[in-house]
């Protein structure tokens, strides 16, 4: 499974790499949805999935999709799109889920594809802006830009919890 | 790494921490009460261990250090010097130096300390109190003057390279049994060494001038800790030991006693030191030197290696193996469709041996990973003596705390977490349960109450028991209290049992305490010693006489990781409920369900028995047909039970628990998750939610209606069965639950009578006509007949099905041999070994009865698993079952079964009781039948251990009462899950007269029963 995650890396390494070849790079794993891309930092990010078979959790909230067997540990998977009050989508044969790790806890995130891994010095990130399409400020650590790219890096405290 | 201390650092450096540790603790608490003798005593054992472990591994520097703390503390113990801030202040030094040293050598540095300050201080301090003139502690203990005989058997026995040791044990005085128990230390001691003399003479033991202590000079190249361990039997409260050398003195060998050691003992009352003594010589001036020869010398005989390892990784070993587990069920499919393709059959068969040898490897470790994580709960108790005698000195009342089953040994989740639980029922006992002095006094109870600990296994649960002799709970009060806090009508109180009404005790915020003080009375403690116990899937009942005391238990699986469970569905979705919370399954039909303010129910043998569908409460809908019978799972928490119902029964299965909270948090509804055998995810439900959520809108409903419900016809219940799931490998197991079937029918048809009284009850205050109860009845009595015939039926069946099996088994005893590679000589080699070893075990029953016992030549035979319930023919009869765990390098069980009867004749003849007295079994009595099994168990083990030459133990036995199948199904719960066949020697006792008196059964599992066969071949 981090194969596939290599695989990506190595897809991407020559492309999108950031003129500022300093220590202060932070890489991200980008996915796209409703043609805004986000990232994750990979330093968070465990491995990525396809679909596994998910057991649905009742009494959970709506965004909590279920829980899926990684290894022998039972790991609960957020619809990204549902957390982000957006409408949900059908899994395709792109959907992944990224396992990232909040804290102690191992979490799969479902996304609509993974898109790449992406290279970012640190001076091109910007505090986040009031507005991004709808999203709530606590799910952002902040805007990188990449050349004409916008990339809403994700901030992963509040996704597993919150009012929602 | 740089500096080391060679192979013993790591146990160095660990017991120097705890050392460490406790001396700190000690310290701190020492300069708040600097009179505690308890804590000077801790100390100077800390720092006593601290000087032995240091010399040992060579840090003579830091030995001697310790060694002047530990003279410092004797003086302070011996009342010459008095304990001043000055001395407080050097001891922290101490504490601080030590610290660093350890931290050096830990680091891998060469200490380089230097003490001679230090020391300095140590002896100005010391010097400074000092009294003149260092008193000469006399010895307390008799001095023995061993005849000539006995000491030339010590000095060939040192000469030869054995040590020689004096071992004094005390025993309880209130003790039943003394000499039982001496012979059982002796029949201990004998395994280790050879036994050359007791003080007294072990005749003399039960005579009345006996004082309880008896001394044991034993030669043996046993550690010391082995033989405290051999020695440590119930009601041993205290364990000496001496040394015993060899010293040369003007041509005259003579034997010097060195330092007694109190390796044991049960009250942490102080340690008797005594200080080394030669036997009709002066003290010897080259002591010291020969402390340290002789550490050099012991080198070789340590021999207890343990690891602390994190419960974490622990968790992640098991994590792996049980995925292990699990992939190697995928073999099975694989097996399967090799099988259907019809592959070269010579391949599939191995292929099937390698996958089977695999997946008993796997299960193998799965369990001793298991194993690994079981604790004694004796760490947790003790801490406990300390609470209870300041909570006593606080509220001025009287209480000793007594503590029993400190061995039991629980999951060491279970350990974490169950000293806030304990801490509060102990808390609540010493406040509320025990009464003050005078209150006891009028009431002609000692003024001393006692507040008892105990912890023990009973089949497939831990109990672990919080009891006081105190007032008991005030039911009128928790009466009351639960009208005043609107919890429940009056109506419903008067209805209410003495376990329904204790059971409001544990809800939040409920007190019936009139003052509230700072640790009690709040009504907060009980829901806490609830919630926790929840947690871990136990419960807690409580048992109360008012006047009487209190006794409250608290209930654990015996793993926390692997539990039975039934498996249901609805629609496609898999859930499983812990089969400890299933009462049974039945299946009834819907227009059997009345609904009552929007709440169904069904009258189930004239009980109202609430349903809660599964499909409401995980949010999808059921795919029942209307007029199809549902199937409902009866599940009991507490007293209380509610019906689920289910789309499908899917039937039993062994699940691994997973939490939920570990990746995201506690679900409502829910325990946790398992993951099946194909990698998929189930949820377990949690059944103590459901049903409080439940009963309290049962509780709402008025009591007019619930009459109606049972006055209407009662439904007509099909009880399932519960077949496992689990593939071919399990299939034998149906029996078993068939028999199971049976006994809940039989006991079905008990209840009604039961209901029967409440049903009366309740009508005599609603002044109904009395036609109503006969229409109860004779509906009752007609279904009596229904439940006659099926279980008739039933019984019928399985005489057939038995017949069956035992033709079948028979067939396939030669193939079991076969399979496991033993031939008829092999068994005839283990058959001779079972007749010395049950011979043996005769001759000390004959000993203990004071009487003749005969015995059946034993049986031996090699038999599947599944088979051995069919060998024992009266499995319907209550036994009492002793079965006793055996360790080491053969492992299996021993099981001493009796039936009731001659239990109980066994029991009354044990305890010098007249016959017939016993009529159930007390705490004494199983006591008695434990001893008797360790003693008859441990002869039989003897003789394996000497024959084949391997280390094997037996543990503490455990006492089942119950018909003959579930004490068989215990064991074999423990079996099942390791091997599949067994070795069954089968042997009887009987009495003079013919009467039998019990059986005697070994087990061990199936590769320890090759290794048996390896080795008597050799």
């Amino acid at each position: 499974m981090n194969n596939e995650l290599i695989s990506i890396a190595a897809k991407t390494a020559e492309s999108v790499i950031d003129t500022n070849d300093s220590l202060d790079i932070i890489q991200l794993v980008s996915f796209k949805l409703d043609k805004i891309e986000y990232g994750i930092d990979i330093l968070s990010v465990h491995e990525i999935l396809r679909i596994p078979e998910i057991t649905r959790l009742p009494n959970a909230p709506d965004y909590i999709k279920g829980v899926i067997n990684l290894r022998g540990n039972v790991i609960p998977v957020v619809d990204i799109r549902m957390r982000f009050g957006m409408p949900s989508a059908p899994v395709t044969e792109l959907s992944r889920i990224i396992v990232v790790e909040i804290g102690e806890k191992l979490v799969g995130l479902m996304v609509d594809n993974v898109y790449q891994v992406i290279r970012l010095s640190r001076s091109r990130i910007d505090e986040p802006h009031e507005l991004i399409e709808g999203i709530s400020t606590e799910f952002i650590n902040g805007i990188g830009r990449l050349q004409d790219r916008l990339i809403v890096i994700l901030r992963l405290d509040n996704i597993l919890f919150g009012e929602e | 790494m740089g500096f080391s201390l060679g192979e013993y650092q790591d146990i160095f450096l660990e017991e120097a921490d705890e050392q460490l540790q406790e001396l700190n603790e000690n310290l701190l608490q020492l300069e708040k009460n600097p009179s505690d003798e308890d804590i000077i005593n801790n100390i100077f054992r800390a720092a006593h261990s601290l000087k032995s472990s240091a010399a040992f591994v060579g840090l003579t520097d830091l030995s001697d250090l310790a060694h002047k703390m530990e003279n410092l503390l004797q003086g302070i113990r011996d009342k010459v010097m008095d304990i001043t801030p000055s001395i407080v202040d050097v001891l922290f030094q101490c504490f601080d130096v030590i610290n660093e040293v350890i931290h050096e050598v830990s680091a891998g540095n060469p200490p380089t300390k230097d003490f001679t300050g230090l020391i300095k201080k140590i002896e100005g301090v010391s010097t400074h109190f000092e009294k003149p003139a260092e008193k000469k502690e006399q010895p307390i203990t008799r001095k023995i003057q061993l005849p000539a005989n006995i000491v030339k058997d010590i000095r060939d026995g040192i000469n030869s390279g054995l040590s020689c040791c004096e071992v004094s044990i005390t025993l309880d005085t209130d003790a039943a049994m003394k000499s039982l128990k001496v012979q059982l230390v002796l029949a201990n001691l004998e395994k280790i060494g050879d036994v050359l003399v007791t003080i007294p003479a072990i005749e003399d033991v039960s005579l009345p001038g006996f004082n309880n202590c008896v001394q044991i000079i034993l030669l043996t190249a046993a550690p010391v800790d082995e033989i405290r361990k051999v020695c440590e039997v119930d009601q041993v409260i205290r364990i000496d030991l001496r040394k015993i050398e060899l010293v040369k003195k003007d041509n005259k060998v003579a034997l010097k006693y060195h330092q007694q050691e109190t390796l044991f003992e049960e009250k942490q009352e102080a340690v008797a030191k005594q200080p080394d003594f030669e036997e009709d010589m002066v003290p010897d001036e080259e002591e010291k030197d020969e402390i340290i020869i002789r550490s050099k010398d012991d080198k070789k005989t340590v021999q207890l290696r343990t690891v602390k390892v994190s419960v974490d990784k622990l968790d992640q070993l098991l994590n792996n193996v049980g995925e292990l587990v699990i992939a190697n069920s995928g073999f099975y499919k694989l097996y399967e469709e090799m099988r259907r393709l019809s592959v070269e059959k010579t391949i599939i068969n191995e292929f099937k041996n390698r996958m089977e040898q695999m997946s008993r490897i796997a299960k193998d470790l799965q369990s001793g990973i298991m194993k690994t994580r079981m604790v004694p709960i004796g760490q947790v108790f003790t801490r406990f003596n300390r609470l209870v005698r300041d909570l006593a000195k606080e509220f001025d009342k009287k209480v000793i705390m007594e503590i029993k089953g400190e061995e039991t040994e629980l999951d060491k989740k279970v350990i974490d977490v169950i000293g806030e639980p304990l801490m509060h029922l102990i808390r609540n006992a010493v406040d509320h349960g025990v009464e003050s002095v005078e209150e006891r006094r009028q009431l002609k109870k000692p003024d001393v109450a006692t507040i008892t600990l105990n912890a023990y296994q009973g089949g497939n649960q831990i109990f672990v028991e919080v009891s006081d002799d105190g007032r008991g709970l005030d039911y009128k009060k928790i009466k009351s209290k639960a009208i005043e806090m609107n919890l429940t009508t009056p109506e419903i109180v008067a209805n209410m049992d003495r376990d329904e009404l204790a059971s409001f005790i544990f809800m939040p915020g409920f007190s019936t305490s009139e003052k509230v003080t700072d640790i009690s009375g709040r009504g907060v403690g009980m829901n806490v010693v609830q919630e926790t116990v929840n947690e871990l899937n136990g419960s807690v009942s409580i048992e109360s006489e008012p006047g009487m005391g209190t006794r409250f238990i608290l209930s654990f699986p015996l793993t926390l990781a692997i539990i039975p469970a039934i498996m249901v569905r609805v629609q496609r979705e898999l859930f499983a409920i812990p089969l400890s919370d299933v009462i049974e399954t039945i299946k009834i039909l819907p227009d059997e369900i009345t609904t009552i303010e929007g709440h169904e129910v069904i009258n189930l043998r004239g009980e109202i028995l609430s349903l809660i569908r599964l499909n409401n409460f995980v949010g999808i809908n059921s795919i029942l047909k209307d007029n199809e019978r549902m199937p409902v799972v009866v599940v009991g928490y507490g007293n209380r039970k509610i019906g689920i119902v289910v789309d499908l029964l899917e039937g039993k299965q062994e699940i691994v628990i997973k939490s939920l909270e570990q990746n995201y948090k506690t679900v409502p509804g829910l325990a946790g998750a398992s993951i099946l055998g194909d990698g998929s995810i189930c949820l377990i439900l949690d059944i103590s939610s459901m049903i409080n959520k439940v009963i309290m809108q049962q509780d709402m409903l008025s009591h007019k209606e619930k009459q109606r419900v049972l006055d209407t016809r009662q439904a007509s219940v099909e009880v399932v069965k519960h077949e496992t799931t689990k593939d071919a490998a399990a299939k034998p197991e149906h029996d078993d639950h068939y028999k199971k079937d049976i006994r809940e029918s039989v006991t079905a048809t008990e209840m009604p009578i039961k209901e029967d009284i409440v049903f009366k009850k309740q009508l005599n205050e609603e002044i109904v006509e009395i036609e109503e109860t006969q229409i109860g009845e004779s509906e009752k009595s007609q279904y009596n007949n229904i439940i006659e015939k099926q279980v008739h039926n039933a019984l019928e069946e399985f005489k057939s099905e038995l017949k069956e099996k035992i033709k079948t088994t028979l067939g396939e005893e030669n193939e079991i041999y076969k399979k496991l590679g033993i031939s008829d000589d092999d068994l005839a080699n283990v058959q001779v070994l079972a007749n010395v070893g049950i011979t043996d075990a005769a001759e000390k029953l004959s000993k203990i009865l004071g009487r003749r016992v005969d015995l059946s030549i034993p049986d031996v035979s090699v038999l599947a698993i599944e088979t051995i319930p069919q060998f024992f023919g009266d499995i319907d009869s209550v036994y009492l079952g002793v079965y006793m765990p055996i360790v080491g390098q053969i492992n299996g069980t021993i099981l001493f079964s009796l039936h009731q009867e001659s239990g109980y004749e066994l029991v009354d003849m044990l305890l010098g009781l007249p016959q017939g007295t016993t009529t159930s079994l007390s705490e004494d009595g199983e006591s008695v039948l434990k001893e008797v099994t360790n003693i008859v168990g441990s002869a039989v083990v003897n003789a394996f251990a000497d024959k084949i030459e391997m280390a094997i133990k037996p543990t503490v036995p455990s006492v089942v009462h119950d018909y003959m199948q579930s004490i068989l199904d215990s064991i074999l719960a423990f079996h099942t899950a390791e091997n599949e066949y067994a070795l069954v020697m089968d042997t009887e006792f009987f009495h003079q007269d013919d009467r039998v008196i019990g059986k005697l059964m070994i087990m061990p599992t199936t590769s320890s029963l090759s290794t048996i066969v390896e080795r008597l071949r050799n």
